[in-house]
């Protein structure tokens, strides 16, 4: 069985734990006990030797002999009785018993207290507690000692140690058994888990982790669930760019092979027709280089390796260019280009280079998409935010595309697509740049009536007066 | 948990009954399987306890 497995380890770590507070507790209750019978053996010796102790002195030791065998008799207990100089001068019980009362320390009998010492028979290897009262403690007269036997008190605690063995044994195994089952129920979501990342990892993105509690393996079966989403989307994704990229090379390098074919097996009639497919060659080359360009721009705005480099640009002089480059376009289609900006415009925080290519890109498919009617583009001062406004009274988005327009190679009338030119990448990569500059755009649109695009982005004047960063 | 982990779980569980109830039935008067009665109760009763607050307490979270 492997060891190293997240329910052995919760299963050891709790017996672990079991036995750290069940052990000392045993050992406890055992000195408890143990001590609480010594303790009565010694209080039963205690009063006993001293009631005789008592008798001896009240008679003055003139009956002692007597005396000692009569309580002897009645107590069924060894006794001697010591003189004041240690000696032995009458006993009962212990004639088999071999005492050297030398080895104790009787220095408290001298002092008048009773003093008590653990005594084991050699012999018979029997264990006697030794109770010695003086006797007249006023003045030392001498000592009573009784023997009281604790072989019997050892053996039933012999025996109740091993029953208290027994139940400790017992209720181990039940901690075990109790161990095991929390051990496994709180490991297995995340066996579960584990088992469904393999999956994941292998390939199979449609694996979904059952979410059981709300807890934070119940998040961080969630964060899987998600990213496996993720994974799918990004994975889908992919394909699907690759086939969109595939194709949009295709068709322009397509039109270069097949021109240049006919250009180089002279397969043109007039000068005229070789001069018509020498241009196709070029607008095809161009839009290709284009594509490769946009392509670029947008994989390095997506991996956040895209530099912009901000500065404070003056928007009514970008809006200027742009008045004079599209009136002239918007004159040529036949269509009325204005252009609005407010008198109190501040001063923008942004790269000029990128956001003349926002406002291009979507000027030009303003102008593109209207064939009749007019373009506007209004600059506008907010409380917090510069906004700028692009309307146009062209052919308009349907609702259910709408959504989708801001895609990578979207485009409205696929049909229609290579006769309004451009790579499909714009509205993608004006998406990105605005969003770089921290600003948002949103989108309005009715078919047959036109369009408004809304650039939204922060007052960076006000944060600088304010005193916040940029 | 499969059928060979409840398996595990009630040997485990029966051993260690088995132990307390000798250990019960040497130190009383009482019959071994009165005292393993006893015990089964003794043990039964706060684990459906537990559980039950446990059952409460998921649900509410």
């Amino acid at each position: 069985m492997r060891l190293n497995r997240v329910d052995v380890k919760l299963g050891l770590t709790m017996i672990t734990v079991f036995l750290l507070v069940f052990v000392p507790f045993v050992y406890v209750i055992d000195q408890v006990f143990c001590n609480y019978y010594y303790n009565k053996a010694k209080e039963e010796a205690h009063q006993l030797t001293s009631n005789f102790a008592q008798m001896i002195t009240n008679n003055q030791m003139l009956m002692s002999a007597p005396m000692v065998e009569m309580a002897g008799d009645i107590t069924q207990k060894k006794l001697f009785l010591l003189d004041e100089n240690e000696e032995i001068i009458t006993f009962t019980g212990i004639e088999d018993l071999e005492i050297n009362i030398e080895e104790f320390d009787l220095q408290n009998l001298f002092e008048g207290r009773p003093v008590v010492f653990e005594y084991v028979e050699p012999l018979t290897d029997i264990p006697y507690l030794l109770y010695g009262h003086p006797i007249n403690a006023d003045q030392f007269n001498g000592s009573l000692f009784m023997l009281f036997p604790l072989n019997d008190m050892y053996d039933s605690m012999s025996t109740v140690r091993q029953l208290f063995l027994l139940a400790g044994v017992g209720g181990f195994f039940l901690a075990l058994g109790f161990t095991f089952i929390a051990s496994r129920k709180l490991s297995s979501p995340l066996l579960e888990m584990q088992a469904a990342t393999k999956k994941i990892a292998k390939g199979d993105l449609n694996t979904k982790v059952m979410v059981r509690s709300k807890d934070e393996i119940g998040s961080l079966a969630v964060g899987i669930n998600n990213l496996t989403q993720e994974l799918k989307r990004h994975h889908d994704t992919r394909s699907e760019f690759f086939a969109s990229i595939s194709h949009e090379l295709k068709t322009p390098v397509s039109y270069l092979m097949g021109y240049s074919e006919v250009l180089k097996e002279k397969l043109y009639q007039t000068e005229e027709e070789k001069e018509q497919y020498l241009s196709i060659l070029e607008h095809e080359a161009t839009r290709l280089n284009y594509l490769i360009s946009d392509l670029f721009d947008l994989s390095k705005m997506e991996e956040g390796k895209f530099e912009i480099n901000k500065e404070w640009i003056d928007l009514t002089e970008l809006a200027d260019n742009l008045d004079m480059k599209y009136s002239l376009k918007a004159k040529e289609k036949g269509i009325s280009f204005t252009l609005k900006v407010d008198e109190n415009l501040s001063l923008f925080y942004g790269d000029g280079k990128r956001i003349e290519q926002i406002l291009t890109n979507l000027l030009d498919n303003a102008i593109r998409h209207t064939t009749n009617g007019q373009v506007t583009c209004e600059f506008k001062q907010g409380d917090n935010q510069v906004n700028i406004i692009f309307k146009d009274t062209g052919t308009g988005i349907p609702a259910d595309e709408l959504p989708f327009i801001f895609e990578r190679f979207y485009r409205v009338e696929k049909s229609r697509s290579r006769e309004f030119g451009g790579t499909g990448l714009g509205l993608a990569i004006v998406k990105m740049l605005v969003k770089l500059h921290g600003g948002t755009i949103e989108v309005t649109s009715k078919e047959n009536e036109g369009t408004q695009f809304t650039l939204s982005f922060p007052n960076e004047i006000l944060k600088k007066e304010r005193g916040e960063q940029i | 948990m499969k059928w060979l982990d409840w398996a595990i779980v009630s040997l485990l569980l029966l051993i260690g009954l088995v132990c307390l109830s000798m250990s019960l039935t040497l130190t009383t008067d009482e019959n071994f399987i009165i005292s393993l009665m006893k015990l089964c109760l003794w043990v039964g009763i706060p684990s459906l306890m537990i559980g039950l607050i446990f059952l409460v307490f998921n649900k509410r979270t």
